[in-house]
Formats: C-alpha cells, structure tokens, sequence
C-alpha cells in the first residue's frame, strides 16, 4: 500500500521525467490500474486474496526497482506480468508453502456441460460448427477480451490449475505434485478448463457474432 | 474391441496431447478417428486455438495491445 499512497490522486499526472523518450506517463501514474491487472491475474493463479496482494506487492516493488532493466518494446503490462509469474510459480515451488488440496463441488457444474455435448455412445448430440479466424485486428482483440472473460468464468479449482499450466507452464506431472493430484485428475481438471471455454468462446464468441 | 475412439474420448486424447505425448496406440487410433470425423477435427482446431490465444492472454496480462500505458480506471 506505501507504494500507491505516493501516488499523486487521479488527474495529477506529473509531468514526464525529462529525458524519457516514450509518450505514456510515468510509471508512478501507471500503477494503480497496473495493481489492479495483476491482481486480477494473480487471484486466478493462486485463490488466496491475502496471498496474491502479497505477490502482486512484491511484484510492483520489483518493477519500481527494475525499471532500468526493461526492454523498450515489451508493454509495461507485459514485463510486470513476466515478473508476476515468476512469483507464482517460486510461490507453488517453494517448500514452506503448505499443501493445497481443495478441489470443490463447484467443479461439477462443468461437468455436467460436457455431459451435454454427448449421446451414450460418446458422440456430438449437435454438429460442431468449425470457427472463423477472427478476420482483423478488431476482431482479434474482441476474441481475446471474450476469453479473458471466458477464464474468469472457470470454477476455482479449474482455473487455477489451468494458469498453472498455460502460464506457468508447469508440466502435469509438476502440476499434480505441488497440489497433490493424481495424473489423470491432473489430465481432467485440464480437459475440463478447456471444454469450458471451448463452450465459452462459442456462447460469447461465435453465437454473439453469428447473431449480429 | 473399437476400431477407434468415441468423440469423447477422442477429446480428451486431444486436449492430453497438448501436455504431453501420447502412447502409439491412442494416437494411432485419434488419427483415424480425426480422418473420418469433422466434429472431431473441428474441436482440434477449436482448442489449438484456445491454446494459442490463452497463452498470448496470460502472458501479456490483458487483450493484447490494451497497454498503451493509458490508467483509464485507475
């Protein structure tokens, strides 16, 4: 909290550090909304709100004092999420950190979604339609917002054992370790995320647009 | 014995071998199976792209180029 404190109140932007190249206002500006990205990341990965104030803290910490080291092309966004990351994954990595197996009912309701798309013999009741490509870079973002949403949707446990994977990029076998699955729960929890927001992306995404 | 997978299953073998490879005998039986079944290929694009996208999302935090330093709801 010390670090926003020092933030100067909303439309008090200073002005540029002299010097500084770049038009986009200086870092200090940037950090509440910064703060509020990462923890919006960091509660996906972790579902512990104390814990990913911790993390997110940290991380903005290590971007006031690594601002030197930032290349110029990543977006700040960017940079501070690769910092972030590797946060989470030292957080799940370290050996203090105690055993997490809570994996909840809320879960079921995915399930039953899935059960949906079959008949008993394991076949699509409907055709799949095949997607579009988004077909330009207004479309391509607006996909992207839709997922955004889509992974925010994911039952707790779905998701966070899915940024596990897709973030951090831990393999299964590390995933099922650090929270204490088996290998094919591991492989179903996964499979389960990206049904979901297959079933997501063609709700929000594909039958939005076809309707329009 | 089938010859092949059920789509169900098949699904399953798709989204696996995203995150590790399969045994020769499940892939074997899943190429077949993509060969006959549009469905079924239809969900290997949709989550290959889910996959691509999800990475590009995670890791730049938001839609991509929505960074322009802009803090509009600070």
């Amino acid at each position: 909290m010390t670090i926003l404190e020092r933030h100067p109140p909303d439309g008090a932007i200073p002005p540029a550090t002299p010097g500084r190249v770049t038009a986009a206002p200086p870092l200090e500006a940037q950090l509440p909304e910064l703060r509020r990205r990462l923890l919006r990341h960091a509660r996906l990965a972790v579902h512990d709100h104390g814990l990913a104030e911790d993390l997110v803290q940290d991380t903005l910490i290590a971007v006031l004092e690594q601002q030197d080291k930032r290349r110029g092309d990543a977006s700040l966004l960017t940079w501070a999420t690769a910092i972030l990351k590797h946060k989470v994954a030292d957080w799940y990595r370290s050996p203090t950190r105690r055993r997490m197996v809570q994996f909840r009912a809320d879960d079921e309701s995915v399930d039953d979604a899935i059960d949906a798309l079959y008949d008993a013999d394991g076949a699509y009741v409907d055709p799949v339609p095949a997607w579009q490509q988004p077909e330009n870079r207004t479309e391509q973002r607006q996909m992207m917002t839709i997922l955004d949403r889509c992974v925010t949707f994911l039952p707790q446990q779905t998701g966070r054992v899915f940024l596990m994977r897709e973030w951090l990029g831990f393999e299964t076998s590390e995933i099922s370790q650090r929270l204490g699955l088996s290998a094919e729960n591991c492989r179903t929890i996964l499979h389960r995320a990206r049904m979901a927001l297959r079933d997501c992306m063609q709700r929000d995404w594909i039958g939005a647009k076809a309707s329009t | 014995m089938n010859l092949t997978h059920s789509c169900r299953r098949v699904a399953e073998l798709l989204s696996q071998r995203l995150d590790e490879p399969l045994g020769f005998v499940d892939s074997l039986r899943l190429r077949v199976h993509l060969t006959m079944c549009s469905n079924c290929r239809n969900v290997e694009q949709q989550l290959a792209g889910i996959e691509a996208l999800s990475a590009r999302l995670l890791s730049s935090g938001l839609a991509d180029g929505d960074d322009s330093g802009q803090a509009t709801s600070a």
